[in-house]
């Protein structure tokens, strides 16, 4: 890390930007540039810069659409989203399109800097933050605990008003729950439901 | 035959003179019904007195009528009346006196040698004997006459000073049958449609709740009652003092009509531009009402003879309601002249009745035309029938009317409502997504550089302000709303769910051929109902878990479940929460079910407009 490195951020909110750009320049040997807004920076010769620090949301364009303009222009950049956001689905889709690195706002600086150096070296960054985030969510069954006791009830021949007093719902809920059963199932009659229901072990 | 005769009448081709003889010739070759009313002579002397046989001795005074026409005819100037007649073969034919209500006619045939051939005694008061019992609207006599012998018919009327027109006419018993029998079809065919118009109008009134089709009713019943006091229909009921009872029932009649008409002419007109004088007409009315009924009343118990009686009657309740409707029937015509329509048409209407009944009543009354037998009594009915015809249309096309313009509204004001639903919601929306972004943007943003920043020494300065971030955070996440050209709405119910990652309950999201592609309204609300239901559920349930349910496909739908303690739904002060989902459901036009008990909370929010492609 002799050589310094020119850096860029992407920033609607300009303290964020000052601070970003003192603590990079105070740790790396590093030229850092603020841009407020990433439209300006369309305009400018990106290719020159080591490494591209982009917000989630701005104003005049979202940080993701940003990279996909910037990429189309200088297809080799590298790229490190510092966003307040997060939302596992933005995250996905960040990841999706393969930017180098997302962090976000409230990481120390430590994080941040840890960050960027990799990134620089050429590597990719995901916080453990962020990749806490997007660990895959854990599969639910098809039916809920609450179905499936609807649909055992159904199969013993109960009728909606017996099932509706016995679980203290009303019978409207009850019709509900039952129309929502069948969609899930794609079942269209009692023969099926109570054929599912032996099949799936329904006590 | 009948109906070329009505005809005639009716359009006044051909104006029928009286004869203008005194002498009736040859009535044996009378085939017909001729009516004898102005060929009569009519006596002016001043006294008379009796002879030993009751037959009364006139002086020789009698001179021929002067004029023709009701109005100076039988009982009109004279009660004493006499015509001469002759046969050339011996015959016998039937004298008649066309009105039912006269109450006394006694009468005398005397022939050559002034010997009392026949003498008659009828008239309401009397028993009803007569020589066609058939026949009630008047009395009917047989005459017998040898050949060329020459009969004087000497005949006295008493009517206790109210105005009687018994016509007189002359007939052959086979003719008048028929032409009676015609006249008998035609009333009651006329008084069946009145009925059922009556009939038709209260039941309207009662489904529609308008007063107008009362009036209706109240005006042609008193049409029917006073033609058939006319006819003599009401003596064949009650035999107990038929003449005043006669008498009643037509000022009653009258005063209904007349009264009816005034109601609802008024109805029609109290919304024109003249209403500052019509409200003040209209503050008179009701005195009449009320002093007018009681006075008929008192007229009927106290009896005809009480003639100051029917005078207080004539002049409050005719004469005022009379006023009236002459004067709202101008301003009904002055509207209708300046482009109302319906006022046009119900004066011309009005008027045209009124040509008719003038036609029917006045004409023969000056002479001009000579009442027919077969028409003379059918007149009111005519009228009547002919108005509650038209009238009835009208009421049934303004109640058409009004019901559409009912619906528009009511369509207007769902449209409305609707409107300012979503303009209200609007509002919000940007009012959060402003408040949101701000947060977001600045207090967020500054709040993290802050954090970064080497001067704050102290770790517990920096913990306050890792999550006075962090819910700044949350807040704006909350408070801005995805946009779901970027982003789809399952990603974002995702997110949302997320959020609540770390509470005490369980949050799970499943999907079902959810259309992405469905319309911005739809998961805009969506994702805020979701958002509102969730934020309750995760501060007021204290259940363990929340689960959410979307469902696209054929209906479009929500579902939401906790296992909570539930809330009262029949509370009737919503929080700002639920009322928010109240007005995103009505906005897009579905609807929300919400069952909260012991088993917990469960809402379904159904007919959400999706796309129908997947």
């Amino acid at each position: 890390m002799k050589l310094t490195k020119k850096i860029i951020i992407i920033d609607d909110h300009l303290l964020f930007c000052d601070g970003l750009k003192q603590i990079i320049e105070k740790t790396l040997p590093a030229d850092v540039l603020c841009i407020n807004n990433p439209l300006e920076a369309l305009a400018i010769q990106l290719s020159d810069f080591h490494l591209v620090i982009v917000d989630m949301d701005m104003p005049q364009m979202k940080g993701l659409e940003f990279i996909q303009q910037a990429r189309i222009l200088f297809p080799k950049l590298s790229f490190l989203i510092i966003s307040m956001h997060n939302n596992p689905s933005l995250i996905k889709r960040a990841k999706d399109s393969k930017v180098d690195g997302y962090l976000l706002k409230d990481e120390t600086s430590e994080v941040v800097l840890k960050g960027i150096k990799t990134i620089l070296e050429g590597g990719s960054y995901y916080s453990e933050k962020v990749l806490q985030l997007i660990k895959d969510e854990e599969n639910i069954p098809l039916l809920t605990k609450r179905e499936e006791e609807i649909l055992r009830l159904i199969v013993h021949g109960k009728i909606l008003k017996e099932i509706a007093d016995e679980l203290c719902i009303s019978i409207e809920t009850v019709k509900t729950h039952s129309k929502n059963i069948k969609t899930k199932l794609n079942i269209h009659n009692k023969a099926d439901l109570m054929k599912y229901a032996l099949d799936n072990l329904i006590p | 035959m009948l109906n070329y005769r009505f005809l005639t009448y009716l359009l006044l081709l051909l104006p029928i003179w009286g004869q203008g003889q005194n002498m009736l010739h040859s009535i044996d070759t009378i085939q017909t019904t001729l009516n004898i009313s102005s060929m009569v002579e009519l006596y002016q002397g001043k006294e008379f007195r009796w002879n030993q046989q009751h037959i009364p001795k006139l002086e020789n005074h009698w001179i021929s009528n002067p004029h023709k026409g009701l109005s100076y005819e039988i009982g009109a100037t004279s009660d004493w009346i006499r015509i001469q007649f002759s046969a050339d073969n011996d015959c016998q034919k039937i004298l008649y006196f066309a009105y039912p209500n006269t109450p006394i006619i006694d009468g005398w045939i005397v022939d050559e040698n002034e010997t009392v051939t026949q003498s008659f005694h009828l008239g309401v008061e009397r028993p009803f004997e007569v020589a066609i019992p058939e026949i009630f609207t008047g009395y009917t006599i047989k005459v017998d006459a040898k050949a060329h012998e020459t009969y004087t018919l000497l005949v006295h009327f008493e009517s206790y000073g109210q105005p009687h027109h018994p016509e007189l006419l002359i007939a052959d018993t086979m003719h008048l049958k028929e032409v009676f029998f015609q006249s008998t079809l035609l009333t009651t065919g006329f008084r069946s449609i009145l009925l059922s118009a009556i009939l038709l109008a209260t039941v309207f009134g009662f489904i529609s709740k308008q007063r107008l089709f009362f009036y209706y009713a109240f005006l042609f019943t008193g049409v029917i009652i006073f033609s058939d006091a006319e006819l003599g229909i009401p003596r064949y009921f009650f035999h107990e003092d038929p003449f005043n009872l006669f008498l009643t029932l037509r000022l009653l009649g009258n005063h209904m009509t007349i009264h009816g008409m005034m109601l609802f002419l008024f109805h029609i007109i109290k919304k024109s531009p003249q209403s500052k004088f019509i409200h003040f007409a209209k503050k008179l009315q009701w005195p009449i009402f009320f002093l007018d009924y009681p006075l008929l009343l008192l007229f009927f118990i106290f009896h005809h003879e009480y003639y100051w009686l029917v005078v207080s009657c004539a002049v409050l309740g005719i004469a005022y309601s009379y006023l009236l409707v002459y004067i709202y029937l101008g301003i009904m015509l002055y509207n209708g002249i300046k482009g109302h329509r319906e006022s046009l048409l119900i004066s011309l209407i009005i008027g045209s009745s009124l040509g008719i009944a003038f036609i029917s009543v006045s004409l023969p009354h000056l002479g001009f035309v000579q009442r027919e037998a077969s028409v003379a009594n059918l007149s009111f009915y005519i009228i009547g029938t002919f108005e509650a015809m038209v009238f009835m249309f009208l009421l049934l096309q303004s109640t058409f009317n009004s019901y559409k313009e009912k619906i528009r509204l009511e369509k207007e004001f769902y449209q409305l409502n609707q409107q300012l639903n979503t303009a209200l919601l609007d509002g919000q929306e940007n009012e959060r997504n402003r408040i949101g972004r701000e947060l977001h943007d600045h207090i967020g943003g500054n709040l993290a550089i802050i954090n970064k920043s080497e001067d704050i020494l102290d770790p517990s300065i920096n913990d306050i302000v890792n999550k006075t971030f962090k819910s700044v955070r949350n807040l704006s996440h909350g408070l801005v709303s995805p946009e779901f050209q970027e982003e789809t709405f399952e990603c974002a119910i995702r997110d949302l769910v997320f959020i609540y990652k770390h509470t005490a309950m369980k949050v799970s999201v499943q999907f079902f051929h959810w259309p992405e592609n469905s319309p911005l309204d739809t998961l805009q609300h969506s994702y805020r109902i979701v958002q509102e239901l969730l934020q309750n559920g995760l501060k007021h349930s204290g259940g363990s878990y929340i689960h959410l349910q979307f469902f696209g496909g054929t209906e479009g739908r929500f579902f939401y479940e906790d296992d909570g303690v539930g809330f009262d739904t029949s509370q009737t002060t919503e929080g700002i929460g639920l009322k928010n989902i109240h007005y995103r459901v009505k906005a897009l036009g579905a609807t929300i079910l919400i069952d909260s008990g012991k088993g917990g909370t469960s809402i379904s929010v159904e007919g959400l407009p999706l796309s129908s492609e997947q």
